[in-house]
């Protein structure tokens, strides 16, 4: 290694070190590292100082440097939008991604029509009523520990990332025993619940929440096998339960649950004390931020997740409190719900879109955004807004065929399985086909608007999810107590595509807003 | 070191940290209190830099801070510091003085993510580009990516000010921001220490990287930007070495205002020793230096082989780290073995005990191609030990008569000087003698401390 004695070996020196250079002092600068002083520029290269020197090597190094590269420039902008090959492969990785969830979803359906066969409308009524309590108060917290976990699990503090979760973990699960015990201090004064509904109800709410919480862990952790697994635990151990020691209903539902959560719960701290191992010991010290922090942080996404379950559920609510036999506040109604759990299940594709959408969305984001130079900001937002609209177009392709398949699949089964008992009960009253039409069109709705909702969170404006949400739920609360209180209980269906339809709507429109801006509120999601 | 030894004031430390939950690494005496500032961090200002401040108050900046309001009292000083980073006449000063005063009565964040607050961004640095070179056109990228940047960088204005006789920054970067703001304010006095140059630091650091034209050329000038206000408004600017003065005079900094003051080592601490029994039956040659590029270690393996050539036995024992660069660390490796030098170049490693590490050898060598004011050049004269030196920096200001000084990158040249020192036992002892005396005189911790005494009082009011 030698100094350079002339100045074109100067500017090739300068250039192989910092390429084409940005300005003259970055080239002074350069000059220097390579062991050039002040006496050097004088002496050996006759300039008056090593800036002057940089003056004098300037034109020679443009020369040499190589061109910069730059991206590629934007391709049409419809065509970018439409790649049938990326489609399938990312649609195909969604399916796989919300296997868990479809699994969770037809698990829960499955649980349920077990539990009828076995148990009485009444004890079906203990057993809703602390499922829905169950939902709605831990949404709060499971999106609490996505959303504030994730960020520690992005950064790959596990550490961190298991103390946020688990203390988030117990605040829900305290927040469910006292509202268990709520219930139960209500229960002295108004009879809510047939026979010993209430306590049952209590019970369900206490361990379905542990188990939502332990497997929100997973999902913050993106053990989606193990998700999977954990359902696994907690369907094979209520089957075994069931089949094997001769457990009563309820007692093998909460054994089932009780052994998915604990093995969710332990699988998530066994997963993060592994990653935490890699994490350098200086790091381990770091202390999470203040609670008020974290708490503004999360508050909206908490806000959303109880107001989600609330939508979800309140169509029920509304219809069970219908003229309630025997004086109880609700009552459930078998009918009813077999047509939600049918409808349910058109939510096997549409879910998937939205895990395409998400990463399709995140991938995107890069490149697009290195292509389009800053005076084309418009042609820029003009090709996320192309992207949307073929997101809604392949929504309402996949909700049609969805719930047509559905629905023709389910008439298949009637006819075709006739023989047994449990299908023609299924299928046995035309409630359950009124509140299946109803509730596919209600669920197509909401996950238009979660499709919408997939960008806000992206952009971190979980109040443009939030805010159509509310008005969803007062819409539904309306429409399901007008329809129902004026015709028959199961018109509260309505409610559910009532609120799903100003869900979408004003989720829609605030998604164009943010889009038209994407520009913007990509950066000030900062 | 300043914040303990001056224990007669009290020190409001604002730490600029990189993470979001820094740690403290040192036990705070009892005159100085630390507030962080993380730049890097994504949370809401008003929690993170005012833990103090009521939740209602925060929410009542944020409802306050509508689009209107930023329009009228964000963008205007936002858009003169956005001139400022194209144009040196414009008076950054006052307008990050303005952003400030904004801070303490609105929300900060709620305005830099505001719309208004992105269309001048992206509307500024558009233009900006078409007027210039199509190179520096930034693309949409870049202009998240620059904006965040400028969030990130000016986060210290969003920081409540202590009141204080006087402010003095270590490193004229993001750190002189409170400075700044304390002059305009309150007339505050200004001090500045840069140990490096950083601009000159900020050029060698992102000239280097692979981000885009546009990318590079915004750092650098939000930079520039900061050393031209530190140097500008600095009632002293103190160098560490008088070679650092070209860079701060360049970038605004006047000789009047000017005052080095040199790093000190601690005389009691690295003293004098005899050579240990491991190293006493051989010529040995030490080096504190981790192994990277700019410590040259390449240029110091051929100074090696010189230095063999005359004096076979002769062995050097380099300490320092060698995973901060690993190519380069395999190529100094491969350097080593290809001049057959196993026996005679040893990789030592971190030493545990740097005031014991210069006793092991006869005299000390720094190969350096760059360097500020190094600490290793005034440890090695405490110690009595005579040191063979690139001239690059402010080494020569401090081995001048104590070492022999090379040019860089000669490896005959290093090497020759090491045979010199070697060989002539009286010279070699003379100047180890006359480099302790020169740290007794001139580069002890205490006087170093006592020069900031001084400036401290001469520069604060009464």
């Amino acid at each position: 290694m030698s100094r350079p004695a002339t100045l074109d070996e100067l500017a090739a020196e300068v250039v192989e070190r910092i390429g084409r250079p940005i300005d003259l002092d970055a080239i002074a600068a350069t000059i220097e590292t390579l062991g050039v002083r002040e006496t050097d520029a004088r002496e050996t290269f006759g300039a008056a100082d090593v800036f002057d020197l940089a003056r004098r090597v300037a034109p020679l190094a443009d020369a040499l440097a190589p061109e910069e590269e730059r991206d590629a420039p934007p391709p049409p902008v419809v065509r970018a939008a439409l790649g049938s090959a990326r489609f399938l492969r990312l649609y195909g990785r969604g399916i796989f991604f919300a296997l868990p969830m479809i699994v969770q979803v037809v698990t829960i359906a499955l649980l349920r029509l077990g539990t009828r066969i076995h148990i009485s409308d009444a004890q079906a009524t203990a057993v809703m009523t602390g499922s829905i309590l169950s939902f709605l108060v831990t949404g709060g917290f499971v999106q609490a520990i996505g959303r504030l976990g994730s960020v520690y699990v992005g950064r790959g503090n596990h550490v961190l990332a298991r103390r946020l979760a688990y203390r988030i973990l117990g605040l829900g699960m305290l927040a469910a025993a006292a509202l268990g015990a709520l219930v139960l201090a209500l229960e002295q004064g108004v009879p809510l619940l047939p026979g010993h509904g209430t306590e049952v109800a209590a019970a369900y709410l206490v361990i379905l929440s542990g188990l939502w919480l332990s497997l929100a862990v997973l999902y913050m952790l993106q053990q989606r096998v193990l998700v999977l697994v954990s359902v696994g635990v907690w369907v094979g151990t209520f089957a075994w339960l069931l089949e094997g020691p001769r457990a009563g209903v309820y007692q093998a539902q909460w054994g089932g649950a009780g052994a998915g959560s604990a093995f969710s719960g332990l699988a998530g701290l066994l997963v993060t004390w592994r990653l935490a191992r890699r994490l350098p010991a200086e790091r381990r010290q770091e202390p999470l931020p203040s609670a008020r922090q974290l708490a503004v942080e999360v508050r909206p996404y908490f806000a959303y997740g109880v107001l989600y379950f609330a939508i979800v559920f309140l169509d029920r609510i509304v219809g069970w409190t219908k003229a309630a036999p025997h004086g109880y506040v609700l009552f459930f109604r078998g009918p009813y719900e077999l047509g939600l759990d049918w409808a349910l299940l058109t939510l096997l594709l549409t879910v998937a879109l939205l895990d395409y959408t998400i990463t399709a969305f995140a991938d995107a984001l890069g490149p697009t955004q290195r292509r389009f130079a800053a005076r084309d900001l418009h042609l820029h937002n003009r090709a996320f807004q192309y992207f949307y609209l073929r997101q809604l177009v392949l929504l309402g392709v996949l909700a049609v065929l969805s719930a047509a398949g559905m629905y023709f699949g389910g008439l298949w089964l009637r006819d075709a399985a006739g023989s047994f008992q449990e299908v023609r009960d299924f299928f046995a009253d035309s409630t359950t086909y009124h509140v299946f039409l109803w509730g596919a069109l209600g669920y197509g709705l909401l996950v238009w608007g979660l499709l919408n909702a997939v960008f806000f969170f992206f952009v971190s404006r979980p109040a443009y999810a939030l805010r159509p949400l509310a008005w969803a739920l007062l819409a539904g609360v309306v429409a399901g107590a007008a329809a129902s209180r004026t015709g028959p209980y199961w018109q509260s269906v309505v409610g559910l595509a009532a609120g799903g339809f100003v869900f979408a709507a004003g989720t829609t429109a605030y998604a164009i807003r943010l889009l038209d801006e994407i520009d913007f509120y990509y950066y000030a999601s900062y | 070191m300043l914040v303990r030894e001056l224990a007669e004031f009290d020190f409001a430390v604002l730490a600029i940290a990189g993470g979001p939950t820094p740690v403290l690494r040192w036990e705070l005496p009892p005159n100085a209190r630390v507030a962080w500032i993380p730049v890097w961090e994504g949370g809401d200002p008003s929690l993170t830099l005012e833990p103090g401040l009521a939740w209602t108050d925060v929410r009542r900046r944020a409802r306050r801070t509508t689009d209107e309001e930023i329009e009228r009292r964000f963008v205007p000083p936002f858009r003169r510091i956005l001139r400022a980073l194209r144009d040196p006449a414009e008076d950054a000063g006052s307008a990050c003085h303005a952003l400030w005063r904004f801070g303490r009565s609105y929300h900060w964040k709620t305005a830099w993510l505001s719309r208004p607050a992105w269309r001048a961004f992206a509307d500024d640095q558009a233009a900006a580009a078409e007027e210039s070179d199509e190179r520096f056109m930034p693309s949409v990228a870049d202009l998240t990516t620059g904006m965040q940047w400028l969030y990130n960088l000016l986060l210290p204005l969003a920081a409540p000010l202590p009141r204080a006789g006087l402010v003095h920054a270590t490193i004229a970067s993001s750190a002189v921001l409170p400075g700044i703001v304390a002059a305009h304010e309150h007339g505050t006095p200004l001090v500045v220490t840069d140990h490096g140059v950083s601009i000159r630091e900020r050029y060698l650091a992102v000239s280097a990287t692979e981000m885009s034209a546009y990318g590079k050329r915004l750092l650098i000038a939000v930079g520039a930007l900061l050393s031209r206000l530190a140097y500008t408004h600095a009632a002293c600017v103190a160098p560490v070495a008088n070679y650092n003065r070209r860079w701060e005079e360049r970038y605004g900094a006047t000789p009047e205002r000017t005052r080095t003051i040199y790093n000190g080592v601690d005389p009691n601490l690295f003293v004098p020793r005899p050579k240990p029994e491991s190293t006493a039956g051989r010529p040995t040659v030490v080096a504190a230096a981790r192994v990277m590029p700019v410590k040259d270690v390449e240029t110091m393996i051929e100074a090696a082989a010189v230095a063999r050539r005359e004096i076979p036995d002769v062995r050097f024992l380099v300490y320092g780290a060698t995973d901060v660069d690993l190519a380069y660390t395999e190529r100094c490796r491969a350097l080593v073995a290809s001049l057959g030098l196993e026996d005679t170049f040893v990789f030592a490693g971190f030493h545990a005990r740097p005031a014991e590490l210069y006793a092991e050898g006869d005299i000390s060598i720094l190969s350096s191609i760059s360097e500020g004011f190094p600490y290793t050049v005034l440890e090695s004269m405490a110690c009595g030990r005579p040191v063979a030196a690139t001239d690059v920096g402010g080494v020569r200001e401090a081995l001048e008569g104590a070492g022999i000084v090379v040019p860089p990158r000669d490896p005959e040249a290093l090497g020759q000087a090491v045979v010199r020192l070697l060989r002539e036992d009286d010279l070699r002892l003379a100047l180890g003698r006359r480099g302790r005396e020169e740290v007794l005189a001139r580069f002890r911790t205490a006087r170093s401390v006592e020069h900031y005494r001084s400036l401290y009082e001469e520069l604060m009011p009464a």
